[in-house]
């Protein structure tokens, strides 16, 4: 399968989704052909995962216009287009959808941006639109206030709830590796893997 | 000595402020403490290379209350620049929504502009121990705390950067491949015949050049870039920035190359645990980065070394010699990426301790 993951942010930007994109991308990459398209300067590289970037100290048009014309470039070869939630990217996103039947999955991923989006109309109208056009909506359990103000208005056939995998335990100096840390690491994001795998029929 | 020695220059200078200075400070309610060890030693070499730098005083006092105080205080151009640029960052830095939790700047109670003089004092940060008194893993923990908080401060977007850039600066791969050419061509103006430093800069420059998207990639980020212990405080687990002049936007281990080279000297162990620590947790690019970015310091650092020679004489003189000569060392031992040998440092240590003035060793006392 062709997956497309459509992200505002991406390594080296630190703040979530970025991290988040750069493990998924990586992972999905070893039984599908994944590309990333990203808000970015000079990404760092994936082995086996194509990355489409677009500038991002342009002005807020000419950035959005360039992001439009890749994703439409990009999603002709795509079966799944799988988004992380923040305004840069879904209004290009929500457009796009009334012109194409590649299902688009949401990931509600970025508390910080979910947040902003409770407080602001504009986007929150913008959420919710892209919500409501979207295949299926990834959330977490155990999550924000600002997550859930989102999720309770999704029909529950289009929500699939799954715990958020964990950030790579940091390796220190003057401490024991962290093994148990590590496994905990990788087992949640093998099962991660798995359910976003059942709910995007990859 | 000539009365137009830099040395003496910097006594008159030092000896005319203070005597305008002290009546407006008692004027405010502080009074100067007797010995003023940031005025001794090597303080009157002092000159940042690539940040706003002028001529000031940094003093210590006592408020009426009995409060311990630091002043900075100056009439020079340059200096009322740097007094204020810092000011601005220190007010603007407090704005940025990051990790405000982290560094904290120590509470400034009076600025003032009185008699031609910007005055700004600032709370003393009383701490228990100096940083490198304290042990490697807290050393390390603490850094790495600070580190990333500056990480934490991207600016990406044009909206970002034109809020920042005046303020801050900005350094993207061509300004440091820019500055480092810079200081190339003035040390080849300054040590003609000095052929093997020259070769050495050359090879730096190729290597810097050579790794310019990877300097580029990591740019954008917050960064202090003379993040080192005699610039900070610790105060129960916080830690206070005392010097906010040097915050700027630029590759996200110029900080850490300037830490961490300051630590190839002054704790080996710190420095390996650091770059051991981007080697285990980042990408291989980012080691890259850190690299190119001790580099970079390395070749400002000969810099700044080399201009002083001319306004040294006799012992001060012999050691700046001999601080090139480490640098280029430590330089050559970084370009092949392999650890400078502890009898390089060793050498220098022993050969630094008995070159230094007696004032620039109690200047020295409970900095770092």
């Amino acid at each position: 399968m062709n997956v497309l993951i459509v992200t505002p942010l991406f390594p080296p930007d630190i703040a979530e989704p970025a991290p988040y994109g750069k493990e998924l991308a990586g992972r999905l990459s070893l039984n599908h052909a994944v590309t990333v398209l990203a808000f970015n300067h000079i990404p760092e590289e994936i082995t086996g995962v194509h990355i489409i970037r677009v500038e991002k100290s342009d002005t807020l048009f000419v950035r959005l216009f360039h992001f439009m014309k890749a994703l439409v470039q990009a999603a002709r070869s795509t079966d799944v287009i799988y988004m992380q939630n923040g305004p840069s990217v879904e209004l290009p996103v929500l457009l796009f959808s009334f012109f194409t039947r590649t299902p688009v999955y949401v990931h509600l991923g970025d508390e910080v941006a979910l947040a902003h989006a409770t407080t602001k109309p504009l986007l929150r109208l913008l959420l919710r639109l892209t919500l409501t056009r979207a295949a299926g909506i990834i959330a977490h359990t155990r999550t924000s206030n600002a997550s859930a103000f989102f999720m309770k208005d999704i029909p529950p056939e289009r929500l699939h709830n799954m715990e958020r995998p964990q950030a790579r335990p940091e390796i220190l100096p003057f401490v024991p590796y962290p093994t148990e840390a590590m496994s905990a690491y990788e087992t949640s994001w093998s099962t991660h893997i798995a359910e976003l795998t059942l709910a995007l029929h990859v | 000595m000539n009365t137009q020695d830099p040395k003496t220059l910097w006594e008159t200078y030092c000896t005319t402020e203070l005597a305008a200075l002290r009546p407006i400070l008692m004027a405010q309610g502080y009074t100067l403490d007797t010995e003023q060890k940031h005025m001794k030693g090597e303080r009157y070499l002092q000159q940042a290379v690539t940040t706003t730098s002028g001529k000031k005083l940094i003093l210590t006092g006592v408020s009426n209350d009995e409060k311990k105080v630091i002043i900075k205080a100056t009439r020079d151009r340059g200096g009322i620049r740097e007094i204020e640029h810092e000011r601005t960052c220190r007010n603007v830095l407090a704005r940025i929504d990051f990790a405000g939790s982290v560094f904290h700047t120590p509470e400034e109670v009076l600025f003032l502009k009185e008699g031609g003089f910007t005055i700004s004092i600032q709370r003393f940060i009383e701490q228990p121990l100096s940083f490198l008194e304290r042990r490697v893993e807290e050393q390390f923990a603490l850094a790495l705390r600070a580190f990333k908080a500056q990480e934490s401060a991207h600016a990406t977007t044009s909206k970002h950067r034109a809020l920042i850039t005046s303020i801050y600066g900005m350094r993207n791969a061509g300004s440091y491949l820019h500055n480092f050419q810079t200081f190339c061509a003035n040390i080849t103006i300054a040590r003609p015949h000095d052929a093997s430093l020259h070769t050495l800069l050359g090879e730096a420059l190729t290597t810097l050049r050579a790794h310019e998207e990877t300097i580029e990639q990591y740019s954008g980020f917050l960064t202090h870039t003379d993040f080192v212990p005699h610039n900070i405080r610790i105060h129960d687990d916080t830690i206070y920035l005392l010097d906010h002049s040097s915050l700027t936007f630029g590759n996200k281990y110029e900080g850490w190359a300037r830490f961490v080279n300051f630590m190839t000297l002054y704790n080996p162990v710190l420095e390996d645990a650091l770059i051991t620590y981007v080697r285990s947790n980042r990408t291989p690019e980012e080691s890259v980065s850190l690299r190119m970015m001790r580099i970079y310091r390395l070749g400002e650092i000969i810099w700044y070394y080399v201009q002083t020679l001319e306004k040294s004489v006799g012992d001060l003189h012999a050691l700046n010699t001999a601080r090139v000569t480490f640098w280029s060392t430590v330089l050559t031992h970084i370009l092949k990426d392999e650890k400078v040998p502890e009898s390089v440092i060793l050498e220098y240590t022993k050969t630094r301790d008995s070159l230094r003035s007696e004032d620039e060793k109690k200047r020295q006392q409970g900095l770092h």
